[in-house]
């Protein structure tokens, strides 16, 4: 009867439990991630990723499991969650993610009309901004310019650059770039109207050319070429972008393409997914930071859609009206929600005006945008 | 962790005004500098490419920028789809070729025997004629273009690539300028494509799960 005993308080002693009552924020942390994966499942909010991190979440912050444990060669193991981290800490996942992106993504209408890519820089602007922002409320310059990168609307970018420049902040700065992109049909509407004319907003653009399959192959190597070339801390994320791409468009790599638009993305968001998550620990987590942090995404994302619409209006003015200021919005990097957002409030304006593609062009200008001022803030401050 | 050897500015010490804002400004310029660099070679890209095609087929060439979506012929069988708008084009340029009229004196004609040219449609769309293969890819190009004019009716053409979502209009239809004829899928979205102006229904070309490319013909009205 005494060995029963003890049996019994060395597993309830031993259990996560006993040590649940040691700080309160853990409790708080366990019903966030329930919150969250309500958010997922209930509401479909960006299920796909949101069930994972809100899963990896709620494991961090369950007591004493060991998940994160760095290998010990006395005993010969290792943390479960701490080896699925390493993809993350070394920049793996986002950078496979972007290989899945560039197979998705037709380059077609940038090609047709490359002078959308500057609508693509000048939807970076929240990115700066956000960084000066970030400054003034007291984070390093390295954390304000991990934070700053929310505002190129860029899951995989944001992540990248947070795990080199602040990894603490990493999961907030997720959350927040992840949320945004989300809400980019309602965020982005009020702004469009609000800094474009009526009439402008009804310029119906003239049709695309054609591009031809040859552009379209020279294209990822071109770019491969000259912007690692350029900024060569972009290489991990432009490498497999347009490697994607080029997997896509060459013709003879079908099988290759098609794994890494479904097949692959979808292995790699499980564990990008469930390693953001686990960075959510309560100690990390439940801060002020946090609340700043997701205050200042919003900022820098209002401010990249200010940036590219500003720009499109000047297009509008400089090519004499041929070109729809509402393009400009679709320069921050979400593809193609930004883009959808651009179509849909351009035809509620006029019934027969079909921007989609025309979208298409600055939307995935803007991925590119975002990667270089990403490789820009990794050199200057060294990740 | 950022790491200080490497880093251009010390990543944890608080940067001055003057540091923060110089960050700023030349990031974007950076930005901007490098994505006007990349347009730059795309430029210069699509211009080799289009002299290294015009010189190595330069009667292909032409036909090229005459019908933008007209496709290779070895594309041809692959997208039977897009071939259905382009034979109703053709067939109707042959009519009007055939019949020798100029596209004005076509017009009265057409509009007056209207229900002649519902007919052509339909046969088309359902078996896949056999002698499509040859003579498609020659006269198509100048016949497009003809089309929608000697028709005397309004052609309404797609606006961007895509799927045929739904078919909201039958042949014979009276419709009204801004009604939904064609609901078409892109990018996961939904896109109406609505009538350019009121009359009826004459031929309707998009067939539902079918790919159509910008300026293929979907529905036409008179």
């Amino acid at each position: 009867m005494n060995f029963f005993a003890e049996v019994l308080i060395a597993i309830f002693g031993g259990s996560g439990f006993a040590a649940l009552p040691t700080d309160w924020r853990q409790v708080v942390m366990i019903a966030v991630a329930c919150v969250l994966l309500y958010m997922g499942i209930g509401k479909g909010f960006e299920p796909l990723l949101l069930v994972p991190i809100a899963f990896g979440m709620l494991l961090a912050n369950l007591p004493l499991t060991g998940l994160f444990n760095p290998p010990d060669a006395a005993s010969h193991s290792v943390g479960f969650m701490w080896v699925l981290y390493q993809g993350v800490q070394y920049a793996i996942y986002p950078s496979i993610i972007f290989m899945g992106i560039g197979a998705m993504t037709d380059f077609g209408p940038l090609l047709a009309n490359p002078m959308s890519l500057l609508l693509g820089a000048a939807a970076q602007l929240g990115i700066f901004t956000a960084f000066l922002m970030a400054l003034v409320l007291g984070f390093t310059p390295a954390e304000a310019a991990a934070i700053g990168v929310i505002g190129g609307a860029d899951g995989p970018t944001a992540i990248l650059t947070a795990s080199k420049l602040a990894s603490r902040l990493m999961p907030a700065i997720a959350i927040a770039a992840y949320s945004y992109m989300a809400l980019i049909p309602m965020i982005q509407p009020p702004l469009m109207k609000a800094l474009t004319t009526k009439e402008a907003r009804k310029v119906k653009m003239s049709q695309l050319r054609v591009v031809s399959k040859t552009e379209k192959i020279i294209f990822p190597i071109a770019v491969t070429i000259f912007v690692i070339l350029l900024i060569p801390d972009t290489a991990p994320l432009i490498g497999m972008l347009m490697l994607g791409n080029l997997f896509r468009e060459c013709g003879v790599t079908e099988r290759l393409s098609d794994t890494a638009q479904n097949a692959l993305i979808n292995i790699v968001t499980i564990p990008l997914g469930l390693s953001v998550g686990f960075k959510a620990t309560y100690d990390s987590f439940l801060t002020v930071e946090t609340l700043s942090i997701i205050a200042l995404g919003l900022t820098a994302f209002l401010l990249s859609t200010a940036g590219g619409l500003l720009f499109g209006n000047v297009m509008y003015v400089l090519t004499g009206g041929k070109v729809n200021p509402l393009i400009g919005s679709a320069g921050v990097s979400a593809v193609p929600m930004a883009a959808r957002v651009s179509q849909t409030v351009g035809q509620k304006e006029n019934p027969s005006n079909f921007l989609l593609m025309h979208a298409m062009g600055p939307n995935v200008a803007g991925v590119i945008g975002s990667a270089v001022a990403a490789g820009f803030m990794i050199k200057v401050f060294g990740g | 962790m950022p790491s200080v050897e490497k880093a251009i500015l010390n990543p944890n010490n608080p940067l001055s005004v003057p540091e923060a804002l110089m960050v700023a400004v030349c990031g974007m310029v950076v930005v901007f500098m490098m994505l006007a660099i990349l347009a730059a070679v795309i430029i210069v890209i699509s211009k080799i490419v289009a002299s290294m095609e015009g010189s190595k087929k330069p009667a292909a060439a032409p036909a090229k920028s005459a019908t933008p979506s007209t496709p290779a012929p070895a594309a041809a069988p692959a997208a039977p789809a897009v071939d259905e708008g382009e034979l109703v084009a053709v067939m109707m340029a042959a009519i009007a070729e055939e019949s020798g009229m100029s596209p004005n004196s076509f017009r009265i004609t057409n509009v007056s025997a209207a229900p002649a040219v519902a007919p052509v449609a339909a046969p088309v769309a359902a078996p896949a004629p056999a002698p499509a293969p040859a003579p498609v890819a020659a006269p198509a190009p100048a016949a497009a273009p003809v089309a929608a004019p000697a028709a005397g009716e309004t052609a309404v053409n797609s606006p961007m690539p895509g799927n045929v979502f739904k078919v909201e209009c039958k042949v014979g239809q009276a419709v009204k300028a801004g009604d939904v004829l064609v609901v078409l899928e892109a990018m996961k979205m939904e896109i109406e494509v609505s009538a350019p102006v009121d009359g009826t229904v004459k031929a309707v070309a998009a067939t539902v799960g079918s790919a159509v490319n910008t300026d293929d013909l979907l529905v036409t009205i008179g």
